[in-house]
């Protein structure tokens, strides 16, 4: 192994340790604000509900973006080479901006969400300081910046052994197979440039942001909730697409054989390009100031998004492993239950893109339940597969298997029995970000009680996979 | 838009149209007219339903002696109908008992329309005048130094006996007809804009052809997915002299 | 049945039927099946052919019946709502000053009639609010954004008499799960 790769390898491992710290750390914020809605009184302190909320949203999206971001670039780096310098100054960056991140939400009580809907952060009505949203928004400046920074730096990678119209597979739809592009060449370039236009998304409403609080412009609400959307959609979207990226990769090797980019695979994922940037449309149909054709084409591409999704990918992994004389590790088993939550939550998402159900679904728990479901059953099996697949790479030796079934089990229930809540919650006109229930929903207060149980079982799951993985993952880093 | 009328008379009282202030369309938004006998200017008597059935129905009060915004009110709407497409009415109703069926024929002859072109001018019984007075928001007053009417200019737009919309003024642009009558044919509007200086609209609202029109908040909002092009098309520029990278299979496979 | 649970159990069914799918995949996993590319192939296309065509199927059934004003009915009532950090208030006159946002978000709900289509044109005097009716049992029956800047019209006609809380579905601050409105259906 050589120098590089070695560096390669060590980012890494830092990137997954730290993603192991901050997953349980995202979760207990999210225990946190279950408790509050638990709760039949009313919130003694709603502005630490508001402020941990905002903090667990960013954070989570935070921690999966960065360790699929990080996981696909080792998996690149058989490929192609990422720099290992540009992604530990992107870690340094992300660190700086979530110590910043918590100085705002937990010291200055900033809460109005992860995704700060304009104009609420500059009417705070007294919660929460004008600093905290200076260093909020100073925060976001600094985690953009570097994760622009690593995501050009990963397609400079790729340039350098693919053109982009090689990267994105274009000549696999004329038929030809040469040269040849694994499928990660393709998802990863095709969810960065995705992941790109969101954050210039994001950088537009931060200068239009200071410009209407400097009182330079007066700016238009709708166009900033637009904008907001096209950067939060995309960013969510594009880290459970690297996660993916992560699964094409990896899973072939348990199930000992090929899963190649052909024809319908670069159709697939060139079409996903396309749509992804109108789906977030959906965002919003209850914005009846836009106009009614793009309403439709929220639909129409949210609905058709599921057709790659299911025919390439969900298929693709059932006839990958079907028949297949699978190695069932915690990596294997996590993967394919991965791209099942995965798959129910999109189920869950297009009911919800569909602006009829989204009338009486917006806003409620049902849209946490959906993201829930294919981030907490999704993304997270998917990155949490990744690192015991590294770790045993790396620093090999067994775990009972007894214990390794137990974890996969645990995580499983808990994550399901949790998410479970929300659709209940969701299905009865819960509102979502309710810091306490009033009377008419009191039963969402209820949901929230059940779903600690399950809170519970999920970090008891979570427990012992730190001690399994975890160790492999310190091991490995200080051999 | 249709609420610069509300806005530019903040602070007035909202209750009820006091003289000398024309009447605020949001009041009597969907108020329905009152069914009330009409004298037509042909001598025959006619009730508003019956105009008002099948085809959206413009309504205007005038008296026939006015030397006042009258025949400019009447001039402009016979304008703007001309420009607006569809098939409509425009009943004309006068306040002022003096007027009979020969003065509004008159009058009608004045502005150069007729009864075929959708054009009605007729009289309604005071108290009749008074029932509509009351959901419209339109008042008149005697002037005896003047002797002449006070009164406001007004145009209803009126969808199956409700006041779909309403302007105030002595003009009628033929945008404020447009847009009213392709709401009378379903093409609604399911918001609007306040008024008000804003940077960077989406979707600006186009009164004269009820559409939505692009602005330049819908460049920024496809300036995102430009940069990310042109971002991907320049890094892969600069990687064409490609390295060429060993694999190392070995590497990933357990 | 409601919109909530026909989604709800169509949402389950859906879920039922993929877990199996997967559990039926894995079992296979036990005995060595060979790889038939061109079987997975076909099957591949219908499966793809049949997904396009329901989700046309669901895009023609589900697309026309948008919450959006239309012309079909003339409005019979129109009630003026401004949202604003942290109440609703609700009124049969236009409220385009603080003090009358004052005035009729404390005084007693508006009342409308029963059976009545009634458009509630709906705006925010500063940040995003959501303007939810729901039932007094709590159920949730429609709701518009208030956009500061945008006046969203919203129709709405309620047969069953009664008091309707209305709360507010969009993050605005602190208060935010305390911010209400409500209307009475005479």
């Amino acid at each position: 192994m050589d120098a590089a790769m070695d560096r390669i390898r060590r980012v890494t491992l830092v990137w997954m340790i730290t993603a192991l710290v901050l997953f349980p750390a995202m979760t207990l914020l999210g225990y946190l604000i279950r408790r509050f809605q638990a709760s039949p009184t009313p919130a003694a302190h709603p502005e630490w509900f508001y402020s941990l909320l905002t903090l667990h949203a960013l954070g989570m999206v935070g921690t999966w973006f960065v360790s699929s971001m990080a996981g696909v670039s080792y998996l690149l780096s058989r490929y192609v080479r990422p720099s290992p310098a540009v992604s530990l100054g992107a870690f340094f960056g992300t660190l700086a901006g979530v110590v910043l991140v918590c100085l705002a939400t937990v010291g200055g009580f900033f809460g109005a969400g992860w995704y700060f809907l304009f104009p609420l952060p500059l009417y705070p009505n007294g919660a929460w300081p004008a600093w905290a949203t200076a260093l909020f928004f100073g925060a976001l400046a600094l985690l953009g910046t570097s994760w622009l920074v690593w995501a050009l730096d990963v397609l400079r990678a790729i340039s350098q052994r693919y053109s982009l119209s090689a990267a994105l597979c274009l000549h696999y739809l004329g038929a030809s197979t040469e040269p040849e592009v694994p499928p990660i060449v393709l998802i990863t370039t095709v969810s960065l440039i995705v992941c790109i236009s969101g954050l210039v998304s994001a950088v537009i409403v931060l200068v239009l942001f200071a410009a209407h609080w400097a009182g330079w412009l007066n700016v238009d609400a709708l166009l900033m909730k637009n904008l907001t959307f096209l950067f939060g959609h995309t960013l969510v979207n594009i880290s459970l697409y690297l996660g993916l990226g992560i699964v094409y990769e990896v899973l072939p090797g348990y199930a000992g054989r090929p899963w190649k980019t052909n024809r319908i695979v670069a159709m697939a994922w060139s079409s996903i390009l396309f749509l992804v940037l109108f789906a977030y449309f959906h965002h919003l149909y209850m914005d009846f100031a836009q106009p009614g054709w793009v309403q439709t084409l929220g639909q129409i591409a949210s609905y058709f998004l599921s057709l790659p999704a299911a025919a390439v990918t969900i298929f693709g992994v059932l006839n990958l492993i079907y028949g297949a004389s699978m190695r069932w590790t915690p990596a294997s088993t996590l993967f394919v239950l991965g791209v099942l939550g995965w798959a129910i939550g999109g189920v869950a998402a297009v009911i919800d893109a569909t602006v009829a159900v989204n009338f009486v679904f917006h806003n409620t728990l049902w849209v946490p339940a959906h993201f829930h479901t294919y981030f907490l059953a999704g993304l997270v099996f998917f990155v949490l597969g990744f690192i015991d697949h590294l770790g045993r790479e790396l620093s090999p030796g067994e775990e009972p298997k007894g214990l390794s079934k137990f974890t996969v089990a645990l995580l499983v229930v808990g994550a399901y029995g949790f998410v479970a809540t929300f659709y209940w919650s969701g299905a009865s006109s819960v509102p979502r970000r309710f810091a306490a229930y009033p009377d008419e929903v009191m039963r969402g207060a209820a949901h929230a009680r059940t779903s600690l149980v399950f809170i519970h079982v999920f970090l008891l799951g979570m427990i012992l996979y730190l001690w399994m993985a975890g160790r492999r993952c310190v091991r490995a880093l200080f051999s | 838009m249709r609420t610069c009328v509300v806005l530019l008379i903040l602070g007035l009282p909202m209750a009820l149209p006091a003289p000398d202030s024309p009447p605020i369309e949001d009041q009597y938004l969907y108020q329905a007219l009152p069914d009330v006998p009409l004298k037509l200017s042909d001598g025959s008597e006619a009730r508003l339903s019956q105009l008002s059935s099948g085809k959206p129905l413009l309504v205007t009060f005038v008296f026939t002696r006015c030397a006042g915004i009258c025949s400019p009110l009447l001039r402009s709407l016979k304008g703007a109908a001309a420009k607006a497409e569809g098939g409509f009415r425009i009943l004309a109703i006068s306040f002022d008992p003096r007027d009979t069926p020969a003065d509004l024929s008159a009058l009608a002859a004045h502005v150069g329309v007729a009864q075929k072109q959708g054009w009605n001018f007729a009289i309604a019984a005071p108290a009749d005048m008074q029932r509509i007075a009351k959901v419209t928001g339109f008042w008149f007053q005697w002037d005896s130094t003047s002797r002449q009417y006070d009164h406001p200019g007004l145009v209803l737009v009126v969808d199956r006996g409700r006041i779909l919309r309403m302007r105030a003024g002595g003009t009628v642009p033929a945008a404020f007809l447009q847009e009213a009558l392709e709401e009378t044919r379903g093409k609604l509007a399911k918001s609007y804009p306040l008024p008000g200086k804003v940077a960077f609209r989406c979707f600006q609202y186009d009164p004269a052809t009820g559409e939505l029109a692009f602005d330049w908040g819908a460049v920024l909002m496809l300036l995102p997915g430009g940069v990310a092009i042109v971002l991907a098309v320049v890094v892969f520029r600069r990687g064409r002299t490609r390295v060429r990278i060993s694999m190392k299979n070995s590497l990933m496979w357990p | 049945m409601t919109v909530q649970l026909k989604a709800l159990y169509l949402f389950l069914a859906i879920a039922a039927l993929l877990i199996l799918v997967f559990a039926l995949a894995a079992l296979s996993t036990t005995s060595s099946i060979p790889a038939n590319a061109s079987a997975a192939s076909r099957l591949r296309k219908s499966f793809a052919i049949l997904l396009g065509l329901v989700l046309l199927a669901a895009l023609g059934l589900t697309l026309p019946n948008t919450p959006y004003p239309r012309q079909a009915d003339v409005p019979e009532k129109v009630v003026f709502v401004v949202a604003k950090q942290f109440a609703f208030g609700l009124s049969e006159t236009p409220i385009t000053t603080e003090e009358q946002w004052e005035a009729v978000s404390s005084s007693a709900p508006l009342e409308i009639p029963a059976g009545a289509l009634v458009e509630f044109r709906v705006t925010s005097f500063d940040v995003n609010h959501g303007f939810g009716v729901y039932t007094a049992g709590g159920r949730l029956l429609a709701q518009t954004q208030a956009m500061p800047g945008y006046v969203n019209r919203l129709r709405l006609r309620l047969d069953r008499p009664g008091k309707y809380p209305v709360l507010c579905l969009e993050l605005c601050g602190m208060q935010h799960h305390e911010m209400r409105g409500a209307f009475v259906v005479r």
